[in-house]
């Protein structure tokens, strides 16, 4: 390529990038090294990115892909709805239907001046995955909600700091509507620092680069991230298909709910429509439009080039159409805690089905496309307090083209860590009794779909509740080019030796002794199952995977 | 019976390092990676029979060794079973069920170890409070052994769960399949008796697969040492920077996986400490890779758990960063414009275009030879003579594509791989919260002193150390460090609900097996020192940050240290996260111990003589203004006290150091060199 059209020269650019992704990787170790909850510590879930001055996003850093590409939505709600921005103002939101995804995402957003004040030259921003945000349920994750107002505390994009002042009053009302408050003082407190490190160091680059030398790196690095996209997307042939699936229902019945997408290459872009997908539901699987655009970006990041930094420039190639009434863009006061968590992974699901028959070399099967979502809350009789577990659980993997589906783990939209046996028997009054893969639950095919996982909790001397926000427990996740579709999940009760099925959603009382079993879906198979290899077929036999 | 050896070997090159009767002695050889052991005597034998080591004036024989890393990279392990309780043989496998990268389809889980057809499960299940909820079948692990007799395997791991709180289900498998079969087995409450049952169970796995690989290296070294007259019961230096008994390296081999890097940190330490700089960040950049590490307050910065080789390892050892930055990185433009350098290396074989060995790509060290840092007469580590020609034809071809000179593009390589450099101390110090000002940047590697300068210009450091012996800083590593043996036990209970008798009760226990182990390697009773920490944290947190145990030494633990403990625990999670909470219930995790016998007292002194001159001077590119005149010194001939300003060269066998203009230093007595950047 000629080097004419850059703004500036090849040398400062690779600089400026180690720079200007260091600031949002730097806010971002700060968060999670001085948050308060498990959470956001150990389990990451949380990201942080810079903003340009417009609002495009110039660089994040995210451990977990749910967060991806949706932040530019709080930008731009927290300017709209704080018009008069000052210096040391930091801005909060959770609202879904602005700015937010979920309600127990909390999202910071923080204007950064120029010296002197007066003009905003950079916006930074955070969001931690928060243990609970109040509502009906602990954990704020109501698998039978049936509007937003049952899911939690809704925060409008809101100054929580004003010119460096904590408004006491409000925090005093978020922190009376949350069920542990001391550890959300904890974890807000960790998000404002983090805000602060952001604003420290966009000021030491304007110091040594200057506002124009700034802007115009973050132009710059921008438009590199667009030249690599629309590189990575010219490498893919032209042509349009489509795909669809389902969710297993929303929790208030067990009728499957369609995702349809079409998507079209060409040139150096991609559409990618949901034109036909389900109007939104009365469950709480409702996406916003954020978390569909980041599922959409995250299949396009990974069906192109993951190297390329994930900024504003880098999602310019790529259209996204979902229509405002549907599953993949609900409008108030429409539930959405699932949308999040499940209807993301069919989002991508469907992506990647319908490039599957695009470009058959980057093929994958279907994980198992649920994040196996488990909150189990009760009174611990050895303490008399209230405790509250929430776990997902990894599956099987989607075969390739060249090799098996992983065996037992996460994918696609989430990849958070599970809770240690040793450490969750310590913490709860819970037993886990099994933590095993799901032999024979992998689709066959040339390559094998990866194995779903059980896992067995037994409820000690009390009862409890236990909640399921799960997936793939009637539909299965598809095989590609011939191969076969994982085995679906399924949630038991097992009570007096008897096993009792579960929904896929929902809410249901446990006995002392009782013990809940969550089994998650194995991932599709690749490729006719008689092309299987005799050595592959061998080993699934020894290691007893099959 | 003064001289003590350190032998450190590593790809290419085993360095042996004396000392003890005035000065250090230094020698080099080729290493023979495959067979390592006789690489190792076969240049033993030699220094022998030049006369420069006196088997009989040696007392002690100190070895980093890369057997246990390699044996783990390249999967030479044994043939290894796993017992674990019924319903979990696949936590080894699930582990946490995490995937290493976020966005890659093609993905893959590095398969356990163990292989799912050799982990088996025997029933019993001890609670989280200890009660014994199904007991142990003896026969049911008896019929096991036939099993394991058949499918060959050499080595066992036992992992049960709660096994930290009640070890004698793992024993009791021990006592049993000992008398089935006559492989070493190995227990996850003797290697590593904490909770979270995954990283235990890898920690073990390790222990046991490598058990067999590092009883066969060191019994070999051990022999051939006997027959060549040297001690032999030598020490290795572990992952956390201080060194064991053979026979405890091999019993747990997983201590030693970063003794090769470990062993540089320690070298690194021991500059520092002769210097006077407690606080430094070790940058250690080499041909294809650069690592980074911290010292602070005079120790090395370690992690509690890490992973080598794809397997977690939950024990103590040196927190390095590691990325893909040296001198045979290859600089090129990527599709969106940009300048990249690295990960891709030239490596050793063709190598930077520069050695002329048909290297046709832009790499950091021919970058370094058209700006004139390097000199093409005075090549490193016994290459020919540099190629400057080909260097700048390399380069010349990146430079036509971006419309600049050659010495511009040779800047640009240069200030691309700086700035991942940058980004790598940030890694290691913003991001964990320390201010990279308060340190000193010591830089060691063969292109390590060449980029010391201009990185610390960027990060404000204000300092650079450049050892005298760069390059064998990790055997001198071996020479200085303490003999450690660390030791823990879970506990996780709250603060107030701790057993006090029963906590005294463990740190005696495990003072008195550091004790035991450093007693058979020699080390005088009265030198032992023991320091006990807690892990603590607040109650519902799920990481724990280590608190020094007040006057624990005599295993006197009560209610005033339950008090220290909690105030200390306040005030280090503030100092650490920014914030605390008094009012908050504390929970003591894990009860750790270290048990230690004191460092060799080094003389560093080279007693190098004369005054400061300069050799030659030569044109050498800083900025884009055109070269400097540049005074070149020998580096083995610097006087102590010296001072100097630059523009300056200073060359040595191992690797070239480069003074910017308006830098200035001092050489010290021990042959370091100095420098005050502003």
């Amino acid at each position: 390529m000629t080097q004419s059209n850059l703004s500036i020269d090849p040398i400062t650019l690779e600089v400026m990038r180690h720079a200007l992704t260091s600031v949002a990787e730097e806010m971002n170790a700060n968060l999670i090294r001085s948050a308060y909850s498990p959470n956001i510590k150990e389990r990451r879930d949380c990201s942080s990115a810079l903003f340009d001055a417009s609002g495009q996003m110039i660089a994040q850093a995210e451990s977990i892909p749910v967060h991806l590409g949706a932040m530019p939505y709080s930008v731009a709600a927290a300017v709209a709805a704080v018009v008069d921005l000052a210096p040391g103002d930091v801005v909060i939101l959770n609202d879904p239907y602005a700015g937010g995804a979920h309600l127990p995402d909390v999202t910071f957003v923080a204007p950064v001046f120029a010296e002197g004040g007066g003009v905003i030259v950079a916006f930074v921003a955070n969001r931690a995955h928060h243990a609970d945000v109040g509502g009906k349920e602990p954990g704020s994750l109501a698998g039978d909600a049936r509007e937003i107002y049952q899911e939690g505390l809704r925060i409008p994009p809101v100054r929580l700091w004003k010119r460096g002042t904590l408004d006491r009053d409000l925090l005093d009302l978020i922190l009376l509507n949350v069920r542990t408050p001391d550890e959300r003082l904890g974890d807000l407190q960790a998000q404002r620092a983090a805000c602060a490190v952001g604003i420290d160091r966009v000021t030491e680059l304007l110091r040594r680069h200057g506002r124009t030398g700034l802007s115009e790196a973050m132009s710059a690095i921008a438009d590199y991230s667009e030249r690599r996209m629309r590189d990575a997307i010219r490498r893919l042939p032209d042509g349009a298909a489509r795909y669809e699936d389902v969710l297993d229902g929303d929790g208030t019945s067990e009728e499957a709910i369609p995702l349809r997408v079409a998507i079209r290459i060409a040139g150096d872009e991609v559409t990618v429509d949901f034109e036909g997908s389900s109007p939104q539901v009365r469950g709480p699987i409702n996406a916003v439009e954020a978390v569909t655009v980041s599922a959409t970006y995250y299949a396009m990041r990974a069906l192109t080039d993951p190297e390329i930094p994930p900024n504003a420039g880098c999602y310019r190639p790529i259209r996204v159409v979902a229509p405002a009434g549907t599953v993949v863009n609900c409008c108030p006061p429409a539930p959405v805690v699932g949308g999040n968590l499940e209807t993301s992974q069919r989002i991508v699901d469907v992506i990647l089905g319908a490039f599957a028959a695009l470009v058959p070399e980057r093929a994958i099967a279907a994980c198992q496309g649920t994040m196996n979502n488990l909150a189990i809350g009760g009174t611990d009789p050895r303490t008399g307090r209230a405790y509250s577990l929430y776990e997902t659980m990894g599956g099987g993997y989607g075969a390739r083209p060249d090799r098996d589906g992983i065996d037992g783990i996460h994918s696609h939209m989430t990849n958070t860590l599970n809770t240690p046996i040793e450490a969750l028997e310590i913490a709860y009054p819970l037993r886990v009794e099994r933590y095993e893969l799901r032999p024979g639950t992998g689709g066959g095919g040339r390559f094998r779909g990866g194995l779903g996982i059980r896992r067995d909790i037994r409820c000690i001397d009390h009862e409890a509740r236990a909640s399921f926000l799960t997936d793939r427990r009637t539909s299965r996740p598809y095989g590609v080019a011939g191969g076969e579709p994982g085995e679906r999940g399924e949630n038991v009760l097992i009570r007096n030796g008897m096993e009792i099925g579960l929904p896929a959603k929902g809410t249901t009382f446990v006995l002392p002794g009782d013990t809940i079993s969550i089994r998650s879906p194995g991932g599709g198979g690749y490729g006719n199952p008689a092309e299987r290899s005799s050595e592959a077929r061998g080993q699934d036999v020894r290691e007893g995977r099959v | 019976m003064s001289v003590v050896i350190g032998i450190d070997i590593g790809g290419t090159f085993i360095d042996v390092v004396a000392t003890g009767d005035g000065g250090i002695r230094i020698a080099k050889f080729p290493s023979t990676p495959h067979a390592p052991a006789e690489g190792l005597f076969a240049g033993l034998g030699q220094l022998i029979a030049l006369g420069r080591i006196k088997p009989c004036d040696v007392r002690r024989v100190v070895h980093g060794s890369t057997v246990a890393t390699n044996a783990l990279l390249e999967g030479t392990w044994a043939r290894t079973a796993l017992i674990t309780t019924a319903g979990f043989r696949d936590v080894l496998e699930i582990g946490r069920q995490a995937r290493r990268d976020l966005y890659n389809l093609s993905v893959e889980r590095q398969p356990p170890i163990v292989s799912r057809d050799l982990r088996f499960e025997v029933s019993e299940r001890v609670a989280s409070n200890g009660d014994v909820l199904i007991p142990l079948d003896v026969e049911e692990i008896r019929a096991l052994g036939p099993v394991l007799r058949e499918s060959g395997v050499e080595s066992i791991a036992v992992v049960l769960l709660f096994s930290f709180l009640v070890p004698e289900h793992e024993r009791e498998v021990k006592r049993v399949l000992a008398e089935e079969l006559d492989v070493p087995i190995t227990l996850s409450s003797d290697v590593l008796a904490e909770f979270r049952e995954y990283e235990r169970a890898s920690t073990t796995v390790v222990c046991a697969a490598l058990r067999p690989v590092i009883e066969g290296y060191l019994g070999q070294v051990e022999q051939k040492a006997k027959a060549i007259a040297l001690p032999h019961d030598w020490q290795i230096m572990q992952s956390n920077g201080a060194v064991t008994g053979a026979g405890n390296a091999a019993s747990e081999p997983a201590r030693i996986v970063l003794s090769g890097p470990a062993a540089g940190v320690e070298g690194a330490r021991l500059i520092g400490q002769l210097a006077g700089e407690p606080d430094l960040i070790t940058l250690d950049m080499g041909g294809t890779s650069c690592d980074v590490a911290l010292i602070r307050g005079g120790d090395i910065s370690c992690v509690s758990s890490g992973e080598v080789a794809g397997c977690p390892i939950a024990l103590q050892m040196a927190d390095i960063h590691t990325i893909g930055a040296g001198g045979g990185s290859v600089a090129w433009i990527d599709t969106g414009g940009a300048m990249r350098v690295g990960p891709q290396s030239a490596g050793a074989d063709p190598g930077p275009a520069c050695y002329g060995r048909g290297g046709r790509a832009a790499t950091v060290t021919d970058a370094h030879v058209a700006l004139g840092h390097l000199l093409a007469n005075r090549p490193i580590g016994g290459l020919p003579e540099l190629g400057c020609t080909e260097a700048r034809k390399a380069i010349s071809r990146l430079a036509e594509r971006l419309a600049l000179s050659i010495e511009q593009a040779a800047l640009g390589i240069l200030e691309v791989a700086d700035a991942a450099m940058e980004r790598a101390i940030r890694v290691m110090t913003i991001e964990r919260g320390h201010d990279p000002r308060g340190f000193a940047l010591l830089a060691f590697g063969g292109a390590g002193p060449l980029h010391a300068a201009s990185i610390a210009r960027r990060m404000s450091i204000p300092r650079v150390l450049v050892p005298a012996a760069a390059g064998v800083l990790s055997a001198l590593g071996l020479l200085a460090a303490e003999a450690g043996r660390d030791g823990s036990r879970s506990i996780v209970r709250p603060l107030g609900d701790v057993d006090l008798a029963a906590v005294g009760g463990i740190i005696d226990e495990l003072i008195q097996r550091g004790r035991e182990a450093l007693l058979e390697e020699g080390v005088p009773e009265k030198a032992i020192a023991a320091a006990v920490s807690a892990d603590l944290r607040y109650v519902g947190q799920s990481h724990e940050l280590a608190v020094p145990v007040p006057e624990a030494r005599g295993g006197r633990v009560d209610a005033s240290t339950v008090e220290a403990l909690e105030a200390g625990f306040h005030q280090a999670h503030r100092s650490r996260f920014g914030h605390a909470r008094p009012e908050h219930a504390v929970e003591w995790v894990t009860v750790r111990v270290r048990v230690s016998g004191p460092a060799e007292i080094l003389d560093l002194r080279q007693g190098w003589t004369g005054t400061l001159e300069a050799v030659e001077t030569v044109p050498v590119w800083f900025d884009s203004h055109g070269p400097l005149e540049t005074a070149v010194f020998e580096r083995e001939r610097v006087p102590a006290d010296a001072l100097f300003r630059g523009p300056a060269l200073f060359v040595g066998n191992d690797a070239t150091l480069l003074v910017p203009p308006g830098v200035s230093g001092r050489c010290d007595a021990q042959g370091a060199v100095a420098l005050e950047v502003r």
